[in-house]
């Protein structure tokens, strides 16, 4: 297969930045960080443009860099975390479990697979299999970081583990 | 199925991001370029790359790596041998990375290693994969665990190696020993290290409930670790040969954990607080523990809602704190006072410190993603894996650093 050109690259970050821009906000909640974490994604991607024709599905393969680069940053103990987004006072522990500071907060809680996992199923509307193949594991271990993730949240938010089916009446 | 519930909770955070992106199309082609040529001509240099991540997202914390090292002496303590100490020489030397075989699976990783540095073990992936253990570089066995997800956490030198899968949503507990897979006693067992003495040390309790467990042997009944009061939740993460277990707890799963020790004598303490820039750490989070001392990384949360980390260990027969010379995560501590550390950034391999000297393990072909998981009693044997996922890597590969 013929290396492809800066053009081609173009055209792809150009038909692409949006939904990968909404997916890296979606995962870490801040508008400017999902710009830095874009960013380090085309940068790989461009590192590896000559090579890329070898992939198969050009799509899975920079969302997998993407998702790999939100987990890197979590995980690394010596990058400053940003543990809170947005406004620098955090958010009370025990906020309305329907405010989205209050829920990222509680995201924010989590291990990064887990946080990864709920926001690809759950947010991106991603199946099993292709949040599992995004983060080269198993489906057993996205449902099973699923259900942790879940039960924790949960737990933070307060949200009792088997609600009714009818949301009760908060008030 | 889609869990409606669950989409409904998380639905307060189906928002867009604010303003036009902020995307350098062709700054990303610059660097991208430059990347390409640090590796195709570099190689193996210690090229630090500060990526746009590090550079726009965080801080580096340079402050910590740049301060003048405390220079950790190798002490004896209450609990060494203190012959082994004075026989360990000035640094690791020599030390070349092999990649261990594989049974013919592409991607594997090593999570588990024993003091000797002659068992290893971790999993495979894709058909056919599982539990694998390493014996002197060569396949030695591979327990079936019953259960999804299935892993070993760690082994001990005379290759008993604990590990768990996920039964459903139940976490079980494993013991693999002389070529047998056996259940650990309890409900919810994640058994998490093992000494040479066959003492196992984890979790157990359904998530959320998790609480630190000791089986003193592995046909042991699972017996709770005492917790302080006001405390509820928690787990040991790593036991001495001495018997004396490190983990972290918390008052309930919901807050923040912290280092606490269970000793020989069958009394606990809480770890005190390290003094760091500023004042004292919120929390200490241990990651390993060997010959009296216990290495990990402290915790400082500031008002800003930013979280800083700096690498220290601390000995426990007099409760005394020590900066390590480098600050990376995780550090594995070894019984010669050598500590194995994570790789200082994108693009380096693991580091082993000894006092202050810092030697850097050489990179496996050309991955740039590295996680450790164990070192042995001497400091000359690293395991772990790449992460990367470019050209022939393709995901987790198994290696072992050997030094002499």
């Amino acid at each position: 297969m013929p290396e492809r050109s800066d053009r081609d690259y173009l055209a792809y970050v150009h038909a692409r930045v949006a939904g990968l821009r909404r997916t890296a906000f979606l995962l870490c909640g801040d508008s400017h960080q999902a710009d830095d974490f874009v960013q380090e994604t085309l940068t790989k991607l461009y590192a590896r443009w000559p090579r890329i024709g070898r992939v198969d599905n050009v799509d899975a393969y920079v969302h997998t860099m993407l998702v790999r680069v939100f987990l890197d940053d979590r995980r690394r103990g010596w990058w400053k975390v940003r543990l809170l987004t947005g406004p620098p006072e955090p958010p009370p522990a025990e906020g309305n479990p329907e405010d989205g500071p209050v829920v990222r907060a509680a995201l924010a809680k989590l291990p990064p697979r887990q946080q990864a996992v709920l926001v690809l199923r759950y947010l991106c509307d991603k199946p099993v299999r292709e949040v599992a193949e995004l983060l080269r594991c198993s489906e057993g271990t996205v449902k099973s970081q699923t259900a942790h993730g879940l039960t924790r949240l949960r737990a933070l938010l307060g949200v009792p583990d088997l609600e009714p089916a009818v949301s009760p009446n908060r008030w | 199925m889609i869990d409606e519930r669950a989409v409904r909770l998380l639905r307060p955070l189906r928002e867009e991001p604010e303003g036009p992106p902020l995307i350098d199309v062709p700054r990303t082609m610059v660097e991208g370029r430059r990347r390409r040529v640090l590796r195709r001509w570099s190689g193996g240099a210690a090229l630090i790359t500060l990526t746009s991540v590090a550079a726009g997202g965080g801080t580096l914390a340079v402050s910590a790596l740049r301060e003048p090292v405390p220079a950790p002496t190798v002490t004896a303590t209450a609990t060494a041998a203190p012959s082994q100490v004075a026989a360990a020489p000035a640094v690791p030397t020599g030390c070349k990375v092999t990649r261990l075989p594989t049974d013919g699976a592409r991607k594997a990783a090593l999570t588990a290693g024993d003091p000797s540095g002659r068992y290893l073990g971790g999993r495979t992936y894709g058909t056919g994969g599982g539990p694998i253990i390493w014996k002197d570089g060569r396949i030695f066995a591979r327990p079936r665990l019953t259960g999804e997800d299935a892993g070993l956490n760690d082994i001990n030198s005379s290759g008993v190696a604990v590990g768990s899968a996920f039964l459903g949503q139940r976490q079980q507990g494993y013991v693999y020993r002389d070529g047998r897979v056996t259940e650990l006693d309890g409900q919810h067992t994640a058994p998490l290290a093992i000494n040479d003495a066959g003492v196992i040390v984890g979790a157990i309790g359904e998530v959320l409930h998790e609480a630190p467990v000791r089986w003193d042997s592995p046909g042991a009944t699972a017996v709770r670790l005492p917790l302080p009061a006001g405390m509820t939740s928690g787990r040991a993460d790593a036991v001495d040969e001495d018997g004396t277990v490190v983990g972290r707890i918390a008052a309930d799963s919901s807050k923040l954990d912290s280092g606490y020790l269970w000793l020989p004598d069958g009394t606990g303490r809480a770890m005190e607080m390290p003094e760091i820039e500023g004042g004292p750490a919120d929390y200490f989070w241990p990651d390993s523990i060997s010959n009296g001392w216990v290495a990990g990384r402290a915790v400082d949360d500031r008002a800003d809602g930013s979280r800083w980390f700096t690498a220290m260990r601390y000995r426990i027969a007099d409760g005394s704190w020590q900066k390590l010379p480098k600050n990376v995560h995780p550090n594995l501590i070894a019984e010669n006072g050598w500590v194995a550390g994570g790789p200082a950034g994108r693009d380096e391999a693991p580091i082993i410190t000894a006092g202050s000297e810092v030697v850097r393990l050489p990179r496996y072909k050309t991955a740039k993603e590295y996680e450790i998981s164990t070192v042995s009693a001497d400091g000359r044997r690293v395991g772990g894996y790449i992460t990367d996922m470019e050209g022939e890597l393709v995901g987790n590969e198994p290696l072992l650093w050997t030094c002499r």
